[in-house]
């Protein structure tokens, strides 16, 4: 809806920078609640994806380990493989165009962060690669002679761990895009600086430290991770990629 | 538009995107799980109990009408009679001694339209 006239490299992915994909999140919010816009709040990305998008969910286990958390299905489809843990087996379900499938492993205590950046990550793939997908699939099959029509997203890419940025592929780019883009509606850029600037906030987070510049760092990612409902892992790389603070080896790990 | 569904998941799926509740926040106003949710509104799993059902068209605000079209989705899913029906034909001899002489009788559609227009009648 927002993405257009876009540039898309030779294999048709959508060439956008972080500052366009920052501004289409934003074009979304917008349209779909003004309000969190004007004050830093929690996204309500359920409802922003299954009725304002209006793609369609289900749950199932993705795989018998958790390797894979969320999957975007885009054509119908008879065959969709995924995992039976009473047969401990594959096993086929239908599903059709437009639904996203959740690992159950999300619904567990404490992964409601991870679950709202999956479905935000599923999100950014309808969004941004749809076209794509749907094009390659007329085109060629994606794994061996199967042309399934979905997108199966690891866990370790939705934690933002990418093999070295030389060897990536089409479809690294397109799990970085999605991953930026379900951290741009989750966390909008003009509401993370909107805190940045708040003298308040920044004022009693250096009271909480007692003004140790070593510990400011951590404790804004903290609190802009509470404001937004997103784990520590996924504020602290929101604030790297918008240049706001820099990583340490082991932050957030 | 949900009375052109052809089962009950796509049924009380539709009625819900209608009114923008979402899978989660369904199942979390019924107590029960997503999955288990998921997997009923893909007809998946049969229908729950009426108790449930009953909770579904409160949340959902079904009309008279949408109600018991759901309760026969959910009958004919599970293969039995509509679950608003077997307490009101169990608990009446009288009900039981009709539907019985109907089944002897062979009645048609044009016998029973017979008798509903006479229960009409007798509401006016």
């Amino acid at each position: 809806m927002f993405l257009t006239n876009v540039e898309k490299d030779e294999n048709g992915v959508p060439i956008l920078t972080k500052e366009r994909l920052d501004y289409i999140a934003e074009c979304y919010i917008r349209d779909f609640n003004a309000a969190a816009l004007k004050t830093p709040q929690e996204i309500d990305i359920d409802s922003f994806v299954f009725n304002y998008l209006k793609l369609k969910q289900d749950f199932q286990y993705l795989s018998h380990c958790g390797a894979y958390l969320g999957m975007l299905v885009y054509n119908d489809t008879n065959k969709l493989p995924v995992y039976d843990p009473v047969s401990k087996k594959p096993k086929y379900i239908s599903a059709k165009a437009d639904t996203v499938i959740i690992d159950n492993s999300l619904l567990e205590e404490k992964q409601e962060c991870r679950y709202r950046f999956t479905v935000g990550h599923e999100a950014g793939h309808f969004i941004g690669h749809k076209d794509k997908f749907l094009q390659d699939m007329n085109i060629e099959p994606q794994f061996g002679n199967d042309k399934k029509p979905v997108v199966s997203c690891r866990a370790s890419n939705l934690e933002g761990k990418f093999k070295p940025y030389c060897q990536w592929n089409q479809y690294d780019w397109m799990e970085w895009q999605a991953n930026y883009i379900s951290a741009a509606l989750l966390m909008p850029k003009s509401m993370v600086l909107r805190m940045l600037y708040d003298k308040k906030l920044l004022k009693a987070i250096n009271e909480e430290v007692h003004y140790d510049p070593r510990y400011c760092c951590e404790m804004f990612t903290r609190v802009v991770a509470q404001t937004f409902n997103v784990s520590m892992r996924a504020a602290a790389i929101r604030l790297k990629n918008l240049s706001l603070i820099k990583l340490q080896p082991g932050f957030c790990n | 538009m949900a009375n052109n569904c052809n089962t009950f998941g796509e049924f009380i799926a539709t009625k819900r995107e209608e009114k923008e509740i979402t899978l989660r926040e369904m199942a979390r106003k019924l107590n029960i799980t997503p999955p288990y949710l998921s997997d009923i509104e893909k007809d998946r799993r049969n229908p729950p109990e009426k108790s449930k059902l009953d909770e579904i068209a409160s949340i959902l605000n079904l009309s008279e009408e949408d109600r018991r079209f759901m309760y026969d989705l959910a009958g004919k899913k599970r293969n039995s009679v509509s679950p608003d029906l077997p307490d009101y034909i169990m608990e009446r001899d009288y009900v039981r001694k009709v539907l019985r002489k109907a089944m002897d009788m062979d009645a048609g559609e044009a016998e029973w339209l017979k008798l509903l227009e006479t229960l009409e009648k007798g509401e006016e």
